[in-house]
């Protein structure tokens, strides 16, 4: 495909060159998503919401940078959104229980999980529950710098900020986790 | 559990984190953002209108509101019918009208 008007292509709601950009794109949207929520079916599901969001945002995309870096910030968002959805879905089963209301809370909370879901997230709970604890930008930057093929410079681009501040975001953030892990692991 | 055990267990969960695998969009990945966009449609990306319609709804806005104050101040100014008709007999009597009034 001709790529000198491509950018134009997908404003203008290009099927095909939306679909090109899905293709190109797609693994690594659902790696930065399975990354943060160390689920597979959630990670699916919010990489399909991030480039539901690409496909109604591109008219308003202004190319202060690439659109990659674009796609990869919703990305970022994204998940730490889904994030914040089950910390808040944690928090009524946790008042449920309490309140002995398990059916009630399960309810609201979107019902319970199936037994091989809560084996896999259980393997990463640890892990989860230590980097729950991290301020949003180290949590972001400490993630990215896991994913085989993130230089810091492109982390630094997804972030806006510079090389330096995600080098020190990162080693700040190993630390934490690591001091949580070890408070978790103790109890 | 010692110090050592903790230490060594915690460098193998942040290894764990480190060596995660990739993951690929299972079979029936694309059909389902396909069916997602269809039923989603468009959109502008954002609920909120633009800023360059929301200038001059709020001038228009602020033109209503002035209009109705200047009418309510007007219409609070203008002596009512009954004052009318007291200061009318109060001239033609040539009596104080404050004292009719209260």
């Amino acid at each position: 495909m001709d790529n000198t008007n491509f950018p134009d292509k997908l404003r203008t709601g290009d099927k095909v060159a939306f679909g090109e950009l899905v293709e190109n794109h797609v693994n690594r949207v659902i790696n930065i998503c399975y990354r943060f929520l160390l689920d597979r079916q959630d990670a699916e599901d919010v990489s399909q919401e991030v480039f539901i969001e690409v496909y109604q945002s591109l008219k308003s995309f202004r190319g202060d940078s690439k659109i990659s870096t674009w796609i990869y910030r919703i990305a970022v968002s994204k998940s730490l959104d889904e994030i914040k959805k089950r910390n808040r879905k944690k928090r009524i089963l946790s008042i449920g229980k309490m309140l002995h209301l398990d059916d009630i809370a399960d309810h609201i909370a979107g019902g319970p999980m199936p037994d091989a879901m809560i084996q896999e997230k259980e393997k990463m709970n640890e892990i989860m529950e230590a980097l729950n604890t991290l301020p949003e930008n180290q949590r972001i930057a400490f993630t990215l710098s896991r994913i085989d093929g993130y230089s810091n410079q492109e982390i630094a681009e997804i972030m806006n900020t510079t090389i330096a501040a995600v080098e020190s975001l990162i080693s700040r953030a190993k630390r934490k986790t690591s001091t949580e892990l070890e408070q978790i692991l103790k109890k | 559990m010692r110090e050592s055990a903790v230490s060594e267990k915690v460098n193998q969960k942040l290894i764990e984190f480190e060596n995660i695998g990739t993951i690929q969009p299972s079979a029936g990945w694309n059909e389902s953002l396909m069916n997602r966009l269809a039923s989603a449609g468009p959109g502008s990306g954002s609920n909120f209108p633009s800023i360059g319609v929301l200038i001059p709804l709020l001038f228009i806005v602020l033109i209503n509101i002035g209009v109705i104050l200047n009418s309510a101040i007007k219409y609070y100014q203008q002596p009512s019918v009954k004052d009318n008709e007291l200061m009318l007999i109060s001239d033609e009597l040539l009596i104080n009208p404050v004292s009719i009034i209260y």
